[in-house]
């Protein structure tokens, strides 16, 4: 051994260094740090080698998705290769990073390729001398050429067949440690990534709400001064009008009232996920019967027959499961076939690590095209002369922003135009 | 109710603190159909209502400052309706004084803040001209004096 840290301890044979010295290989390449798992590689397979000097050239990607190559060194200090270009692509190490054979020369300096390239025809002046040399590629399962480790000795023939398929072995173990270490940095950006894109969603959000909420408020100050202004002229000339300026002001006040009724809708929309603190786990039943007791008056007006199956516990907040509840109801309730009492069944299933709610009811249906449509805020497939059934489509907007608050879904389940439809919503089953 | 000051002697003071020109018109309205149109001193952004504030506070007259009728809107120009009613109830004057805040403002937000800075009353502003003529019913109750 050549190198003052490699010297065998007294007390040790040459095998047991080397058996030693090859656990700290393996060791060393489960790093997943790049950098220090290519510095410990070139320094502990220079060492198994017996080589003067080793180093060990790579390509790392920068951010930008370019290749650039480093290298390592051992045995030799850093300066003494200080100054000299990168490895350039002369025929001596071509092959290598080419990613050919294992070059092992008993004397670099006869080899025909040696030598044959401008500027220095050899070794540059002042570089380390080299006689015996070995070189192996380093390739990544991707048949990628990653680098590759050279070592070199002043003497010559030092290095034999045996060093020689080490040296392979050592190749391709670098080359799957580099893999790892890359496939782990990778998966550290795209962590990054994705976390940057979460707050960016949380933001986008944040801001979304934020401009609702103001825009709503915002919006309520001139709208309330068109709404009053038109009354105040009503109460002042209305019964000197003939009917049809009389209409235009009225038309003025429905619009007035429209707006704001969107207006109150926009700010419920945006509170309905406004809700601080963990969910706590409550009755189901328990909310639909509250909320069947709401919607009272309109049950018994519409001679509405409401039945429930066996309902579970979950964990969300109660306003947030009454307000869906109500949502669907209602509209099982307002969408009703004329002539025929509205039938709501509800029920609930568990599925995987769901509880999957049902509210079907008999009711005029939904063309299957329009199934995630009516998620939209403000989209309605009922025109607002439509009075019978009038409205602002919000309610099913509001239902999906609670469900997906609790990482839930909400969808059509099925729905056939003139026979009823039936809605799910899926919450996570928070018990183990 | 007060026996030492039964018959109120001049008009009640109304310090009307509001910006927006309807709002003014339909107030004024409600106030001169409550009989309280006699005084009635107008600001339109919250400078001027401190202004106001500080003259009236600062006029020997009878009734006396702590019973001037303040309507406060709460989204004005320069300085909040929140600062001008800390301010109000800060003062020796003011500490008592019927307040009657008026807002379209519906947050929990502005609610809560309202009842810290202890408004006497509170009103939505509604987009109905009928609803809005109820404001009279919501001032009536705070008013000092006999008229209780």
């Amino acid at each position: 051994m050549v190198l003052e840290q490699s010297a065998p301890k007294p007390d040790l044979g040459g095998h047991e260094v080397e058996a030693e010295q090859t656990a700290q290989l393996w060791n060393d390449l489960q790093d997943l740090d790049l950098t220090r798992l290519v510095q410990s590689v070139t320094d502990t397979s220079t060492r198994l080698v017996g080589a003067q000097f080793g180093s060990f050239f790579y390509n790392v990607l920068n951010e930008r998705g370019e290749s650039y190559m480093l290298y390592t060194l051992s045995g030799a200090p850093a300066e003494a290769f200080a100054g000299y270009p990168m490895p350039r692509n002369t025929e001596l190490f071509a092959s290598t990073f080419r990613g050919e054979e294992v070059v092992r020369s008993g004397d670099i300096s006869k080899d025909p390729r040696y030598g044959t390239n401008a500027p220095y025809h050899g070794m540059p002046a002042g570089h380390l001398a080299v006689r015996s040399y070995l070189a192996a590629p380093v390739i990544s399962r991707s048949g990628e050429v990653l680098g590759g480790l050279f070592f070199g000795h002043a003497e010559p023939e030092r290095f034999t067949a045996s060093q020689e398929s080490l040296v392979r072995s050592l190749a391709s173990q670098a080359a799957i440690a580099i893999d790892n270490a890359r496939l782990f940095e990778q998966s550290r950006w795209i962590q990054e990534e994705l976390k940057r894109s979460n707050e960016d969603l949380r933001r986008a959000n944040r801001d979304m709400e934020t401009f609702a909420y103001s825009a709503s408020h915002d919006l309520q100050e001139p709208l309330r001064n068109v709404a009053i202004n038109a009354q105040l002229l009503e109460r002042a000339i209305g019964h000197t009008l003939e009917d049809e300026p009389l209409r235009f002001l009225q038309s003025i006040l429905q619009g007035a009232n429209r707006m704001e009724a969107l207006v109150k809708d926009l700010l419920t929309y945006t509170h309905a996920i406004k809700h601080a603190g963990s969910p706590p786990i409550i009755s189901a039943r328990q909310v639909l019967d509250d909320v069947l007791q709401t919607l009272a008056g309109r049950i018994e007006e519409t001679s509405t027959i409401v039945t429930a199956g066996h309902l579970p516990e979950v964990s969300i907040h109660k306003v947030h499961l009454a307000q869906l509840f109500q949502n669907l109801i209602g509209n099982a309730i307002k969408y009703h076939r004329s002539g025929q009492a509205p039938r709501i069944i509800i029920s609930a299933l568990r599925r995987d690590v769901w509880w999957v709610f049902n509210v079907a009811d008999n009711g005029i249906g939904i063309d299957l095209a329009y199934a995630e449509q009516i998620f939209d805020l403000f989209k309605r497939l009922h025109s607002h002369s439509h009075s019978e059934f009038a409205g602002n489509g919000v309610g099913l907007a509001i239902c999906r922003r609670i469900v997906e608050q609790y990482n839930g879904r909400i969808w059509l389940e099925k729905s056939t135009p003139g026979d009823g439809s039936t809605f799910c919503f899926a919450l996570p089953d928070q018990k183990p | 109710m007060n026996p030492e000051n039964p018959v109120r002697a001049a008009p009640l003071t109304v310090l009307l603190i509001e910006d927006n020109p309807t709002d003014i018109l339909v107030i004024t309205r409600i106030l001169n159909n409550c009989g309280l149109g006699g005084d009635i001193r107008l600001a339109i952004d919250g400078e001027a209502a401190l202004d106001l504030w500080k003259e009236i506070e600062a006029e020997e007259s009878h009734p006396p400052a702590r019973d001037c009728l303040i309507v406060l809107d709460l989204n004005l120009p320069k300085i909040s309706g929140h600062e001008i009613l800390a301010c109000i109830r800060s003062s020796p004057a003011g500490a008592a004084a019927p307040v009657v805040v008026v807002t379209s403002s519906s947050s929990d937000h502005d609610l809560a803040a309202i009842q810290a800075l202890k408004a006497s009353a509170y009103f939505r502003k509604p987009t109905d001209l009928n609803a809005f003529l109820e404001l009279g019913n919501t001032i009536a109750p705070v008013l000092p004096g006999p008229e209780k």
